[in-house]
Order: C-alpha cells, then structure tokens, then sequence
C-alpha cells in the first residue's frame, strides 16, 4: 500500500520556529540569527556590539555550541543575560532548542536577542529558529569564493559581516570579486565591513542595531 | 551533517503516517531533496542506515530524488541554473528572477503494508 505524504521533511522545526517567532514579537523583541564558518569573529563581533550597544540596547544571547560554554562565559563577563545551548555533535541549532533557551531567559527585560549559531555555513541555513533575519559573518581569511562556494546562506541573509577587514592586505581576499558574486546572488544584502578586533566599521553596524531595533514597542 | 537530523525527522514523520494508515511495516520511503539543502547523498544514506533500526522501516529503503538549483527570469522565461548565475538571468541580463527549484525538502510518499 502506497501513502502519499507530501510533507515538508522539516515540518516539526518549521512549527516550532512559528512559535518561537509568536513569543518573541509579543514580548517586542528582534532576534537576530549568527552563522558563519568556526571561528569568522561571531562570539567577537557580539562582545564588541555588547560594549558599543549595551548602554543604549538591552541585549540578551543564546550560544549555540557543539560543546564547551566558553563563548557563553566570554558573554556573561560582559554581564548580560545568556544562555548556553551545546547540541552534542549537531552542526546546527534548531528551533526547539531555542525555545528552551527562551524559557530560561529574562524576555521582558531583553530588546535585541542574538543567537550564536553552531560555526557552519551549510546546515544553519535550512533550519529556522523564529529569527527577525539572520546575519551571515564572513571573515578575510577564509577567501572570497565563500559566497559563490556556499551561496544558500548569503542568500537568506538580511546583513553581511565582512570581517577581519584589518588582514586584507595580508591575504588574497579579492574584494571585487566578493561583491560582484554578492550582487549576483542577493543585491539588497547590507555589507558592514568590519574589524570586530580593532573596532573599524563598527559604528554603521551599531547605527542599523539601532534602527532595527526601534521598531519594537520596548524601545 | 544535518543528514543526521534530517532522517530523524523523515523516519518520525513516515512511522506516524504508517501508524495512521494500520501499516505494520515501511518497505520504502520516498524524499525530494534540493541541491540548496547541500544534503551528501552518502551522508544521507548511512544516517537512514544507522537510525532506521529498530523502527518500522527497519527494512525499508529510502529513496532520495536530487533537485538542481534552477532560477526563472520574468523577463524573458529563461530558466538557468541558479549557482552559477545567481539572479542574473545569462539571456537578457535582467535581474527580475526566481529561484523556481533547489530548496525542495519533501517527503513525498512510502509504502509499506
Ligand atoms: N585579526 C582579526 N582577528 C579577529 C577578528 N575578529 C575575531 N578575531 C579572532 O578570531 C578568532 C575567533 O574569534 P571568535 O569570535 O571566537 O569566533 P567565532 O566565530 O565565535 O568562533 P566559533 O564560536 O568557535 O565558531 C579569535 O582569536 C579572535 O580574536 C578581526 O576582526 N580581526
Ligand atoms: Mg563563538
Ligand atoms: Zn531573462
């Protein structure tokens, strides 16, 4: 006997990431999704958004990591709520953990929630989490032709983090060609280019925070 | 590998239909897959290998069809492939173009009795 299903494979994320999205905008708040490959600068970029913002921004965090709560440790130092989330081997986060992580965090008191994503440019991108718009991070070393390699999650994404600009000269990141594929596949992407290290470019980031963010009723 | 989260989901979702229907055993189970997803066909099958013990599919196979990433331009009709140009249609250079094929996830049917 054959029964036919049609049904999307990720039906169960999908539902849970509807509800993820219900809750966070009745309580106000913009949620933010951080991919990149290992290491690109995301637990960076948000310790230096958490100083810059913090004042101005009420900001919580969910870290997602295969193991470990380093990044999660390196947040709290900051002394903003977080929460750490280990996926035990996944390469990604999915929505129902995060709906987790959202009950143990203090959503009345936060604006902007940023969650971390497990460091991977492929798997994020086809699991929703209930996210305002996700934020792909791309650092100089890895090489321009991640875009047109991966182009998926640069496709789905509101922003672009170019960061490590400061290593430029000492790659052979071709800048040209990065827009050219950019532009080819997602032309309204907003590029920041960015030292989270050395806090170049900085400021036009914190400035579209700002503005993202006063959309919601809290602010 | 997200192959592994993504047979959890068909195999759960394939034992609850064949539940629904009285079935007692899966023989088959049929998925469309789009090349957006990035799935390894390798990766895929011995993720359905290792997590189908012990289920009602246990001796079932899966059938996955693979979906090129294809965009359509609204312009002039054309249909291309979209990794290569992005949503730049190649014929007339119009940018006003979809991605018509490529972020498919299904899981289309199974037999079983
Ligand atoms: N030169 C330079 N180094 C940077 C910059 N941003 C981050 N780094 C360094 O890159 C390394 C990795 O940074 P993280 O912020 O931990 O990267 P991540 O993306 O959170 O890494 P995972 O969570 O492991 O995926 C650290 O040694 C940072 O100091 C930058 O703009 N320039
Ligand atoms: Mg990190
Ligand atoms: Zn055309």
């Amino acid at each position: 006997m054959q029964i036919n299903i049609f049904a999307d494979i990720l039906k169960a994320n999908t539902e849970s990431a509807r509800e993820n999205r219900r809750l966070l905008a009745g309580k106000g708040l913009t949620a933010l999704n951080l991919i990149s490959s290992p290491g690109a600068g995301k637990t960076t970029l948000l310790e230096e958004t958490i100083k810059r913002a913090g004042a101005d921004i009420s900001i919580g965090v969910i870290e997602g990591d295969v193991q470990t709560a380093r990044d999660a440790e390196r947040i709290g130092k900051l002394g903003v709520p977080v929460i750490q989330l280990n996926t035990q081997g996944a390469c990604h986060l999915d929505a129902a953990m995060v709906a987790e992580a959202l009950k143990e965090l203090p959503l009345e008191k936060i604006q902007l929630l940023f969650i971390e994503n497990v460091g991977n440019l492929i798997c994020p991108a086809a699991f929703e989490l209930g996210e305002d718009g996700k934020i792909v991070i791309l650092s100089v070393p890895e090489g321009s032709d991640k875009v047109a390699k991966y182009p998926a999650i640069f496709e789905k994404a509101e922003v672009c983090i170019l960061n490590k600009i400061d290593l430029l000269e000492y790659t052979d990141f071709n800048r040209e060609k990065f827009y050219q594929d950019m532009n080819k596949i997602n032309p309204e992407i907003t590029v920041f280019e960015m030292s989270a290290s050395t806090g170049e470019g900085m400021e036009s980031w914190i400035c579209w925070l700002k503005r993202k963010t006063q959309d919601s009723p809290k602010a | 590998m997200h192959e592994l989260a993504f047979t959890q989901q068909i195999l759960w979702q394939a034992e609850e239909a064949a539940g629904a229907y009285g079935l007692k055993k899966i023989n088959e189970i049929k998925v469309v897959l789009g090349e957006l997803l990035y799935i390894m066909p390798e990766a895929l099958d011995f993720s359905f290998h290792v997590l189908k013990k012990g289920t009602m599919a246990e001796e079932a196979r899966l059938l996955a069809e693979y979906r090129k990433a294809l965009a359509q331009c609204d312009a002039c009709s054309n249909r291309y492939s979209w990794l290569e140009y992005g949503y730049h249609c190649p014929k007339c250079k119009s940018q006003e173009t979809r991605i018509i094929q490529g972020m498919e996830m299904i899981i289309e049917y199974l037999e079983g009795e």
